[in-house]
């Protein structure tokens, strides 16, 4: 493996200062000029089983060697390997990477003039048309194609169908609706809402941004996006703090979800205590291992997806959904791109790509998929997300991790208390100013 | 004057330890002060703008950082005064002969030979919100308005502190127990021959006379608590709103969650260590004399 011993050093340097041990790892997963066909995952709730399979199949069926390798926090490696150019050849490098500084910095390939070649299987037309386009659109930048949209997730709330329907009670669709249900499940003796309390962006995702949208038009959301000056401080951003603020005051909150992760508040859903609960679709993969020990947890089925209940009056799209891709990509210094690129092809076909849904319980950015067989957790995603007029991303989480840094700070204190709806929308705009002064970040448009 | 040979000697016995330690120590310290100076992601190299000390400046005016380095110093302060005041205490028991002394002696050590990570972990349990020994515990006491501490912008630091002195006061009492072993016997005795009662011989002989294990202490607390990161990490994750940030997860979250800059984030690194240097150097200038007129 070549290593470029300026990395080696500053690896050494933050390993040090952070004390924990990092640099190095990406040993071994540098590209095979002989013609290996080199993959590298992230490996979370779908694990990598799935892309090692298609991989044996790939080999069986075009004689190209692959290897595929992955781990939970891959991108930790992958910023070495990067660094040090000794890269695979394709790769799912996870939520964790930087894709817009590794696109920056010149690391990721511009893959257009693959996009521009016959999909799998096919000697005409252009594997670009097999994707969403509202979600292929997601990964350009400058006008070029950089981030490969494969399996989707869409955000919102699940809520208690089983409890629901022993009520007669039906999924909100508006938010006068919702406090009418929430005090009839406060008189049951049970918390409307939990949440994921260390991890803010999941109220942002499930509150703030659907209802600033539903207020005020995705304009109004992808003003916010664009950093325009007084974006983060319209009367849309506070009203839709102001609704956060309704549900705190009423006691619509589970008291301690302020202090509880992901799964601690997920579990709490599945074991009743509270009504619904902000996630996304990657829901029931991350629950499954504590759904399938437990008979008296909330079982598939059990549990239901919607999409966050609207503001009336408001000018937004009641369809809108919040889309966010898992994108693969190819690295500049890889070996073989090209097999790279053809590996990509053949998960991105058809049939393996309808195995993945089927497999996995997950939502593609691929066309031609609507006859796959989705679990029964992912019907109502599914249909919500073919009826869906509107897609809508947090591309700014990526493009400006610090304004999305002093949201989440802020989300937290609107939640517990600390802060108005107008101080929320303050400090967003804050650091929405100091963003847009900063030279170090890329200023970005949605397109 | 030694013969040029016997220089020769020393040096070769030498070289190998400075020259691991100029290696691994010394210049990735200079080279994290020189990356300081640089615009850049850590994603490629070849893409670093000079700028100067922009990034020590941009440091002085982040409100966050300078949160980060209060509650840095307040975990600091606050384990600090327990630690060596429990310290003490339980350094004294352990000096007994009777059951609970040989117990003592027997446990004090153990929470300090934990993983770190596995501290935080568990100590996240225990001040869980729901299931949490600490809430359950009070529940049971019949207690109504419980804290969701790591959730709660008032008790996640001292939750945190409270986690950090468990783990380090078996080191500490360690540290203080050999102080206190290595006091002549023959001192004491003279302190009870002149009427000192236990306060007074404390006073007098034990404390003057563990001065240079009090040095170690307080220097070996100040290197731990502004180096805090795994406890932080995992029981807060500096939140709620920064309540609990610490410089070392701030830089973490400016290096290396999403932000990419790589610069600013060694910048911390630098800032950080010359702190620790410096409040180094300041315990070493106070505890530069011991009772006995020595010099440190």
């Amino acid at each position: 493996m070549r290593m470029n011993w300026r990395y080696a050093a500053l690896g050494l340097v933050a390993a040090a200062a952070v004390g924990c041990g990092g640099g190095g790892a990406a040993s071994g997963q540098g590209g095979d000029e002989a013609g290996t066909v080199e993959i590298v995952s992230f490996k979370g709730g779908y694990g990598i089983d799935y892309f090692e399979k298609v991989a044996k199949d790939f080999t069986a069926e075009t004689g190209t060697p692959t290897a595929v390798s992955g781990d939970p926090k891959v991108w930790e490696q992958l910023r070495g390997a990067f660094a040090a150019k000794d890269v695979p050849d394709v790769t799912w490098p996870g939520w964790g990477f930087d894709y817009w500084g590794n696109v920056y910095d010149g690391q990721v390939m511009a893959v257009d003039e693959f996009l521009d070649q016959p999909a799998w299987g096919q000697t005409e037309g252009k594997f670009r048309d097999m994707f969403d386009e509202q979600l292929l659109r997601l990964g350009e930048y400058e006008g070029k194609q950089y981030l490969l949209p494969y399996h989707v997730n869409i955000n919102g709330w699940w809520y208690n169908k089983k409890l629901f329907q022993e009520n007669g009670w039906t999924a909100p669709k508006t938010f006068e609706e919702l406090l009418v249900l929430n005090d009839k499940l406060k008189a049951k003796g049970i918390a409307p809402m939990t949440f994921q309390g260390q991890y803010p962006y999941y109220m942002l995702y499930a509150f703030i941004f659907p209802w600033i949208i539903s207020s005020g038009g995705l304009e109004a959301w992808n003003a916010c996006q664009n950093l325009e000056p007084g974006a983060w401080k319209s009367p849309h951003v506070i009203e839709a703090a102001r609704r956060v603020a309704t549900l705190r005051d009423r006691g619509d909150f589970m008291k301690e979800a302020l202090g509880l992760n992901h799964t601690d508040s997920q579990t709490e859903f599945l074991k009743g205590n509270a009504a619904f609960v902000p996630c996304g679709t990657w829901f029931y993969a991350e629950m499954r291992e504590i759904i399938e020990k437990d008979s008296n947890l909330l079982q598939a089925g059990d549990f239901e997806f919607m999409l966050p209940p609207t503001l009336a009056g408001g000018k937004g799209d009641p369809t809108s959904v919040m889309v966010a891709i898992e994108p693969w990509i190819i690295p500049q210094a890889a070996k073989n791109p090209q097999k790279g690129m053809d590996y990509f092809k053949y998960l991105a076909s058809p049939e393996v790509a309808k195995g993945f849904v089927e497999e996995k319980g997950t939502l593609m950015a691929l066309k031609g998929l609507e006859d796959a067989n989705y679990p029964v957790f992912l019907q109502e995603p599914a249909r919500l997300f073919a009826a869906s007029k509107t897609k809508w991303n947090a591309e700014y989480r990526l493009w400006y991790p610090p304004v999305n840094q002093a949201a989440e700070d802020a989300m937290t204190a609107l939640l517990n208390g600390s802060i108005t709806p107008e101080q929320f929308a303050e400090q967003c705009e804050a650091a929405a100013e100091q963003a847009r002064n900063d030279d170090r970040l890329v200023k970005r448009k949605v397109s | 004057m030694k013969r040029r040979g016997e220089k020769l000697f020393i040096a070769a016995f030498l070289a190998p330890a400075v020259l691991i330690y100029a290696v691994f120590v010394v210049l990735p310290l200079i080279q994290a002060f020189w990356y300081s100076l640089f615009d850049f992601r850590g994603t490629n190299l070849d893409r670093m703008d000079f700028v100067g000390l922009k990034n020590y400046e941009r440091l002085s005016q982040n409100e966050i950082f300078h949160r980060a380095l209060i509650n840095n110093m307040m975990l600091l302060l606050g384990a600090l005064a327990v630690m060596m005041v429990l310290g003490l205490l339980l350094a004294h028991a352990a000096q007994s002969d009777k059951w609970w002394g040989k117990a003592l002696r027997s446990i004090y050590l153990f929470p300090h030979i934990i993983s770190i990570v596995i501290v935080g972990i568990l100590w996240s349990f225990i001040f869980h919100p729901t299931v949490g020994l600490v809430t359950s515990g009070l529940k049971a006491m019949g207690v109504q308005d419980i804290p969701i501490w790591m959730g709660d912008k008032n008790t996640a630091l001292p939750g945190i502190g409270v986690a950090f002195v468990w783990y380090g006061i078996g080191f500490v009492i360690m540290l203080l127990s050999a102080g206190i072993r290595g006091i002549p016997q023959d001192i004491q005795e003279a302190a009870e021959l002149d009427g000192a009662k236990s306060l007074q011989k404390f006073w007098s002989v034990t404390w003057p006379m563990i001065w240079s294990v009090r040095r170690i202490v307080v220097i070996h607390t100040i290197i731990q608590a502004l180096n805090t990161f795994a406890l932080v990490r995992l029981m807060s994750n500096g939140g709620p709103s920064r309540a609990s940030e610490v410089t070392l997860t701030y830089l973490y979250e400016r290096g290396f969650e999403g932000n990419s800059f790589y610069g600013e984030a060694t910048a911390i690194a630098v800032v950080n260590f010359v702190l620790v240097m410096i409040l180094s150097g300041i315990v070493m200038l106070i505890f530069r004399k011991d009772p006995s007129g020595r010099t440190a």
